[in-house]
């Protein structure tokens, strides 16, 4: 079985759900992730996330390799819980994230509009981030979500999960 | 290039360290109020149309101005599907009410001139319009000077359709009229030009249509390529569907057609001359007019970009989207037109705002049909790397190439959803 790829070696970053590379390369670019992160740092220090953490084996064994990705998946639905809580309409105001502008070439953004595709916006956080996770993986089949979710790390993931979630 | 704030705090890191339940665009529009700024678009396509929504929705405070030369856009995505008969134009047309009822200033003129230094474009009738950013979106124009034989008056008797409009209903008229056993020519280009899957949709549904009704006729692809878009996925769907009436011809097989006589109805290649009963000749292509008024398209005759702002990379203060720029690994379709407005529209906002764009993420989808339930697709990630828009390694790529029917059926549903949903978002 083939696992996300962001939180296979969570081991290794101590859970961080911002993956080095994801920091901004530059000073070119604004940070637009700046408020995910800050409240992900509100989340782990209220002690949420760290009771979850996996101790580090190395991710050897398939067994602890699983339970690590479900332990990441876990702390992620959390930590988007966290982010609603706390800046639940500062996010819907705030720009898309990183890649959030596209999706509504094929999920609409008003309702009544005819396809099988469906709305992001008031989902759910967390079945967003789920559910874009087991497409990564292929653990969910699917036409087209799969060659895209590959093109997503799992913070830009959450962020673009918590924007929608944030919308009406 | 003339972006502002590259290394201060921008007001968005500020207001993000404050009041967390404040929206922040509530609280930038006072300081912009003072002198409300302008923006401008010329071209009324997917981009130019998405591109004057998401920055009326993101920036409420700036005055956007679309600028188009007709009153009604007529669709290309699925105009193949007018060609072959089974939908009609009217289905690919739409007006600009609900964009002038958003509050956008939509004016009806031909975009003569721009000076980019005065920042103003000069309308026909001796109007002007002022702007503080100008975004063009000139979409395509086709190169009269490429193919000898092929000119305005050529094409309405061997018609490209690729400018959807009168062209497709010309195209279909034709192979309407056609004597059952004749034979249709299509001509594809080299790369790049507008919609790479293109050709292939169209030479699948026409010969979807001969099948159906015309099964007595054939049609003869000669191609300026060896390799085209979703390749596979289309050449084991013809050989499945269209043994008898879809025959490909590559630029090694000798397939580059290098002039044409309207008259005679030929297309002339390296080894032979071929007679058509109906000629759909694509013509090689380049950045509509406007880009080439204005400055913004270079000897290739596209238009390079920066890939975080779409400003163009020979004259500040305009932004470019949609086909007629240089987009790296993004294909020139109406998705890719669609998200790289939406990414524009966010950095023309910022940068009016004296914000840094953030470095983008894009999407880009295409469905193409092989026949009406039968849909595939291509699928990409794309972020600014090196200059240009660059596809994420692991990302996208096209349909499995061992689909079941409910797959290809799926996709065929997926494909008319998307439809309905772009030009929902962009003229609903």
């Amino acid at each position: 079985m083939k696992m996300p790829h962001e939180t296979l070696d969570s081991g290794e970053r101590g859970l961080s759900l911002v993956p080095r590379h994801c920091e901004p390369t530059g000073p070119r670019f604004a940070r637009p992730d700046d408020r995910l992160r800050e409240a992900i740092q509100t989340v782990e220090m209220a002690g949420l996330l760290r009771r979850y953490t996996p101790r580090n084996d190395g991710g050897k064994s398939r067994a602890s390799r699983a339970s690590a990705t479900t332990i990441a998946a876990f702390a992620a639905t959390i930590a988007c819980a966290g982010i609603l809580a706390l800046t639940a309409p500062a996010l819907a105001a705030s720009p898309a994230p990183p890649g959030a502008s596209s999706c509504t070439g094929c999920h609409p953004a008003s309702a009544g509009v005819d396809t099988p595709v469906p709305r992001l916006a008031g989902r759910s956080a967390a079945e967003i981030v789920q559910q874009m996770q087991a497409f990564r993986s292929g653990q969910q089949s699917a036409t087209v979500m799969d060659r895209l979710a590959k093109g997503f790390s799992d913070a830009e993931i959450q962020a673009i999960a918590a924007w929608y979630a944030a919308q009406k | 290039m003339a972006r502002k704030g590259k290394t201060a705090p921008t007001r968005r890191d500020v207001l993000a360290l404050g009041a967390a339940g404040v929206a922040t665009s509530l609280l930038t529009r006072p300081a912009l109020a003072q002198a409300t700024p302008r923006v401008v678009i010329i071209g009324g396509g997917f981009a130019g149309a998405s591109a004057a929504r998401a920055l009326r929705q993101i920036a409420p405070n700036i005055a956007v101005t679309l600028v188009e030369a007709n009153g009604t856009f007529t669709a290309c995505p699925f105009s193949n599907l007018v060609i072959a008969g089974l939908r009609d134009l009217s289905a690919q047309e739409f007006g600009y009410s609900r964009i002038s009822a958003a509050g956008i200033e939509v004016v009806i003129a031909k975009a003569l001139g721009i000076d980019a230094a005065g920042r103003r474009v000069t309308l026909d009738q001796d109007r002007t319009l002022r702007y503080d950013r100008l975004v063009l979106a000139p979409g395509i124009d086709i190169r009269w000077d490429a193919l000898p034989g092929y000119g305005e008056s050529a094409a309405e008797k061997m018609p490209h359709a690729w400018k959807a409009g009168a062209q497709t209903a010309l195209l279909r008229r034709q192979l309407e009229a056609m004597e059952d056993g004749g034979t249709v020519i299509m001509s594809a280009p080299d790369n790049p030009f507008r919609c790479p899957p293109g050709p292939y949709e169209r030479a699948s549904l026409i010969a979807h249509y001969l099948k159906t009704r015309k099964p007595k006729s054939k049609l003869l692809v000669l191609d300026a390529k060896d390799a085209f878009s979703k390749q596979r996925l289309f050449q084991s769907a013809w050989k499945e569907l269209y043994p008898n009436h879809l025959e490909w011809v590559s630029l090694s097989q000798g397939g580059k057609v290098t002039a044409v006589d309207a008259a005679g109805m030929v297309l002339t290649t390296d080894f032979d001359k071929h007679k058509a009963a109906v000629a759909n000749v694509i013509p090689p292509q380049k950045a509509g007019r406007i880009a080439e008024i204005a400055g913004v398209a270079d000897r290739t005759g596209w238009c390079p970009i920066d890939p975080a702002t779409f400003e163009s990379r020979l004259v500040p203060g305009i932004h470019l989207v949609g086909d007629a720029i240089i987009a790296g690994g993004m294909p020139k379709s109406a998705f890719s037109a669609n998200a790289q407005a939406k990414v524009c529209a966010q950095a023309v906002a910022d940068l009016l705002a004296e914000r840094t764009p953030a470095e983008p993420r894009l999407i880009n989808t295409c469905y193409s049909l092989v026949a009406p339930d039968y849909g595939i697709s291509v699928a990409g990630v794309y972020r600014p790397q090196n200059g240009v828009l660059t596809e994420i390694p692991g990302s996208g790529g096209v349909s499995v190439t061992d689909g079941s029917q409910t797959v290809r059926e799926q996709e065929a549903q997926f494909a008319a959803g998307w439809f309905n949903t772009i030009t929902g978002e962009v003229y609903g």
